[in-house]
Parts: C-alpha cells; sequence; structure tokens
C-alpha cells in the first residue's frame, strides 16, 4: 500500500514538473526560425553539385526576411593586366580579404531591401557583400572594374548569384527557398545567416552553419594529402610506379 | 562522366583526362619525351589550377616512363650507365629549383616567370630542331654519321672526371651527362616538365649518343627526376591528387605502348621534325597567350 503510494506520489511528479519547468523558463518567443533540411552536403566521386533548402517561419507577417549563403572565405587578389615590352603581364592587383567562395541571398523584396546602407551593413546582394573587401592603401582608389571582375569570375563559376533567390510563401508565415551549389563548390563550412526587418529596422538575426564535405575515398585522400603529406607523396609514386610496370608486363610483345 | 578531384576539389569529364592522357602518352612513347610541356598546359586549359597540374603530372610522368622505359629496355636500347649519372645531376637540379621556385613565388610573376622560360627553351630548341631534322632529311644522310661529325667540341674534351661508357661507346667526362641531368631537375621543379624534350636533343648534340639509346636513356632518367619532383610537390605544397593522376596513368599506358610500336617506324629525322613541330606548336601558343591583348585584363586570383 506505501509503496503504491510512492509510485503515485513520482508519476504525478514526473507529469507536472515539465509543464512547471515550462512555465517558468519560456524563452522570449523568436519572430524568425528557419530550419536547413540537410545539416550537411556530401561531396561523392561523382559529385555534380547539389542544394541548399531552407525553410522557415516568421510569427508577423508584417516584417520583411532576408536568408543569405556564405561559403567557407579567402583572400583574393585581382590583377589588371598592362602591357611591358609587348607583353601584357599582371601589372596592378589589389586584395579582398575574407571573401566568400560561394553566395547566395533571397529576401521578401520589400523597401528595406533597396536602401544601399543597409544592404552594406548586412552584407546582402553582391555590392552589400563587396563593401569594404577592399584591402587599399589610398581609399579614393577607383575598384569598380576590379570589383565587376571579380563578381564576374565568381557568376562565370556559378558561386555567386546574377540575382536574388525567391523566398517562397506557402502562406503568409511559411516560406522556403533553395539555393543551387554547383559541382565546383567549395567544401568547407557554409553560413546560412537570417535577418528579420520590422518597420525598415533590423530587429533579428541568426547565423546557422552547415558542412559540405568530401566523404569516402575522396575524404580519405584529401586528409591523407593533409595529415600524412610525405607517406602521401611516397605511396602516389608507388602506385604510378605499379601501374607502370603492370602495363608494361602486359604489353604485347613486338 | 563527371569524376570529382579530392585535391583540385572539382569535377570534371573523365573521357577527357583520359584521352589527355593517352595522347601525352603516345606523343612520349614515340619521342621518348616525358610530354610534361604538353600535359601542364592542357590540364590547365582545363581548369585545373596551376601547382596542381604540375604536382600531379610529375607524379604522372613516373607511370608513363616506367611503361615506356620496358619496351627499350626488352630490346637493349637504355644505357643505364649514363642514365644513372645524368639523374644524380637531376636530384641535385631539382634541388636548386625548387628554391628559385619558392624565391619567385615569394616575389610574385610566377606565372609570367613560366610562360617566358616555356616560350625561351621550347622555341629555341624547337627551331633547332627543326632546321636539324630538315638538314638532315635533304641529305638524306643515316642519323649516325651526323652525330659523329657533331662529336666532342674541344671544350667538352677537355673537362676532368672522365668516364667510359661502353652502352654509348662514349668516353667522355661525367661533368657532360651530370650537368645536363642537373639541367634537366631544374626545369622540373620550376617548370614542371620532365624535361625530355630538352634531354633528347642535348644527347644527342652534346654527348653524341647514338639515336637508338637516347629515348630509352632520357625515360629512365625521367622517372627518377619526376618521382623526386613528386615526392617534393606532394611534401610542400599538397598539390598532387592521386584520382587524377591514376585516370591520366589509365590513358597514358596505353598511349606510350602504342608511340613505342610506332617510334620504330619513323625515322630518326623525321620523327625530330615532328617534335620540333608540336614543340613550336605549344610554344606560338604560349607566345600569343602573352603577346596579344588578352580579352580579359584581369585575372583572379584566390590565396
Amino acid at each position: 500500500m506505501r509503496r503504491a503510494r510512492t509510485v503515485l506520489h513520482v508519476l504525478m511528479v514526473l507529469t507536472i514538473w515539465p509543464m512547471v519547468a515550462h512555465a517558468q523558463e519560456d524563452p522570449p518567443k523568436k519572430v524568425l526560425s528557419i530550419e536547413l533540411a540537410f545539416d550537411h552536403i556530401d561531396v561523392t566521386s561523382g559529385f555534380s553539385g547539389a542544394q541548399i533548402e531552407v525553410f522557415g517561419h516568421r510569427r508577423d507577417k508584417f516584417t520583411d526576411v532576408a536568408i543569405v549563403v556564405k561559403g567557407p572565405e579567402k583572400n583574393i587578389i585581382v590583377w589588371k593586366k598592362a602591357q611591358i615590352l609587348g607583353a601584357w603581364i599582371n601589372r596592378y592587383g589589389i586584395r579582398y580579404r575574407r571573401v566568400p567562395l560561394y553566395y547566395g541571398y533571397a529576401h521578401t523584396g520589400g523597401e528595406v531591401f533597396e536602401n544601399q546602407e543597409t544592404m552594406g551593413e548586412i552584407g546582402l546582394g553582391i555590392d552589400g557583400l563587396m563593401k569594404g573587401k577592399a584591402d587599399l592603401k589610398n581609399p579614393a582608389t577607383k575598384t569598380d572594374a576590379y570589383q565587376a571582375a571579380l563578381v564576374n569570375s565568381m557568376r562565370a563559376k556559378k558561386v555567386y548569384p546574377e540575382e536574388p533567390q525567391q523566398l517562397n510563401f506557402i502562406n503568409d508565415y511559411f516560406f522556403r527557398t533553395r539555393f543551387l551549389l554547383p559541382a565546383s563548390a567549395p567544401t568547407g563550412t557554409y553560413k546560412i545567416q537570417s535577418y528579420l526587418f520590422k518597420d525598415g529596422k533590423l530587429i533579428e538575426s541568426d547565423t546557422d552553419t552547415m558542412k559540405v564535405e568530401q566523404v569516402g575515398l575522396n575524404a580519405f585522400v584529401h586528409e591523407s594529402a593533409q595529415d600524412h603529406a610525405v607517406l602521401y607523396g611516397i605511396v602516389s609514386i608507388l602506385l604510378a610506379l605499379a601501374s607502370g610496370w603492370f602495363v608494361g608486363i602486359l604489353r604485347v610483345r613486338p | 562522366m563527371q569524376i570529382y578531384l579530392p585535391i583540385a576539389e572539382m569535377s570534371v569529364p573523365i573521357e577527357l583526362i583520359v584521352i589527355l592522357g593517352t595522347f601525352v602518352g603516345f606523343v612520349s612513347g614515340v619521342f621518348g619525351v616525358g610530354g610534361g610541356f604538353l600535359t601542364t598546359p592542357l590540364l590547365i586549359f582545363m581548369g585545373i589550377p596551376a601547382p596542381v597540374a604540375v604536382g600531379t603530372q610529375s607524379c604522372q610522368l613516373v607511370a608513363s616512363g616506367i611503361s615506356g622505359v620496358m619496351g627499350y629496355w626488352r630490346r637493349g636500347n637504355v644505357d643505364f650507365l649514363i642514365g644513372t649519372v645524368m639523374l644524380v645531376g637531376g636530384m641535385l637540379g631539382s634541388v636548386v629549383g625548387i628554391f628559385f621556385f619558392s624565391l619567385f613565388r615569394y616575389m610574385g610573376q610566377i606565372d609570367l616567370m613560366i610562360s617566358l622560360l616555356y616560350i625561351i627553351l621550347l622555341g629555341s630548341i624547337g627551331l633547332m630542331m627543326l632546321f636539324e631534322g630538315f638538314f638532315t632529311m635533304m641529305k638524306k644522310k643515316t642519323v649516325r654519321s651526323e652525330f659523329n661529325r657533331l662529336k666532342s667540341p674541344p671544350l667538352i674534351a677537355r673537362l676532368p672526371y672522365k668516364m667510359r661508357f661502353a652502352r654509348s661507346k662514349l668516353y667522355i667526362s661525367a661533368l657532360v651527362p651530370g650537368g645536363i641531368g642537373f639541367f634537366s631537375g631544374f626545369l622540373v621543379s620550376t617548370m614542371g616538365v620532365g624535361g625530355g624534350f630538352l634531354l633528347v636533343p642535348a644527347m644527342i648534340y652534346i654527348l653524341g649518343m647514338p639515336t637508338l639509346l637516347v629515348a630509352g636513356t632520357s625515360l629512365y632518367q625521367i622517372i627518377f627526376t619526376s618521382a623526386f619532383a613528386a615526392l617534393m610537390h606532394a611534401s610542400i605544397s599538397q598539390t598532387v591528387d592521386v584520382i587524377l593522376a591514376f585516370w591520366l596513368i589509365a590513358g597514358g599506358v596505353i598511349g606510350v605502348q602504342l608511340g613505342v610500336l610506332v617510334s620504330r617506324r619513323v625515322t630518326g629525322a623525321r620523327a625530330r621534325v615532328i617534335l620540333a613541330l608540336l614543340v613550336l606548336g605549344v610554344c606560338l601558343q604560349l607566345g600569343i597567350q602573352l603577346f596579344i591583348e588578352p580579352a580579359n585584363l584581369f585575372e583572379v586570383v584566390i590565396k
């Protein structure tokens, strides 16, 4: 009898506890929440591209939403050629710091996205992204042509978009969008940033990450080359020797 | 079919890589040159990063070299002694070359330096071989008599450390083949070429070796020099893509065997004229790229 009552107590506590705990720790409600369809993309031997799919929900339909995808960042030098003694060589260079090797963005297309300053602050849109990236000794240097060359080169590789992606709203609150990764997309950590604007002001932002990684044989080769470089070199040469020798033996005798 | 390359970090059509390997292997088998002067520009043209192209093809040269040398070896057309003296020089040359390569890279403009080196070397060698080849063909002399006439200029005859190379019927200072090897090793590490296009004429004109032995012996030397360079590239800059190398080798081993078969039907002078035209073609292409105003004046380099 005593035992049965103890069990009952425990059951009651277990049932009520979560409710109490929930009431106590209720976090401030976020207006915007997003979710990725996949949190990693595997780059296999037959990798021919993939897509990053983002689902989202906003609690307030009178807001503007922007989603930005940034691949791993590297420094980039843009060279302009000039003729010296008849030969066209790289003469003038401008360095751009921490440029993402993949970039994609989508937004609801409100008035706020026409404000260049806002776009520059959060790095939205190609111009916003490139703002302040150039490493200049003289800030008055004209860089338009250099930046255009960089962006065109990225667009040719399909890693920068021509235009923003659409945010597809299922109703006033739920939306989804997808960003295409070409086969040449760089591997590494991708940042998916979300921004929420209300009355032209940024009120919420959040960052998710996802990995684009080589898997299987590719990953093994990549890691071996990085972590055991000398051994990798020796094994490569031995493989080359062995395959060359093998075919030499198979050769039809004259 | 697309294949992803783990070190180059990009997708390429597998057929294109195999065809490229076969073509270069064929050239390698016919002329006894490594074919690096073709592989490097063609891989870069396909969009593969230049360091990966250079590193990988040095590994590929090992395979096409060994299957190529076996064909000559069976027929006894390799002078191992003179080849070994050359490769000792080649190792030293590689070390010096890697030092210079790093220096140019530090100063920037390594691309320009490589282009100019290619144009100067390929241009002068191509022209020299072309004229000599035509000259020989016109006179309808045997190749052998041509070399006896050119053999041993006075300066070379006076050098010390003379060695007897019985297979090549030469009595010559070890510094001469060693020096040729040194230069070849220097080219491997600074330009990413096996150096066969330079070795073959150097062995014919400077050493005065019989043509029959030249292709096999230079392939033998190239195996070791390129293996050494591949090891350097793999351990210093991690630019050897073993997957890319595998498919290049697969194509190359087929091509090189076909080339060895064909090489027996091509006379020395005619082979040299064809090789000269090939070398001049690559030289011209590089010259056009350097001296004609490019459509895109900008170059984007990811560090």
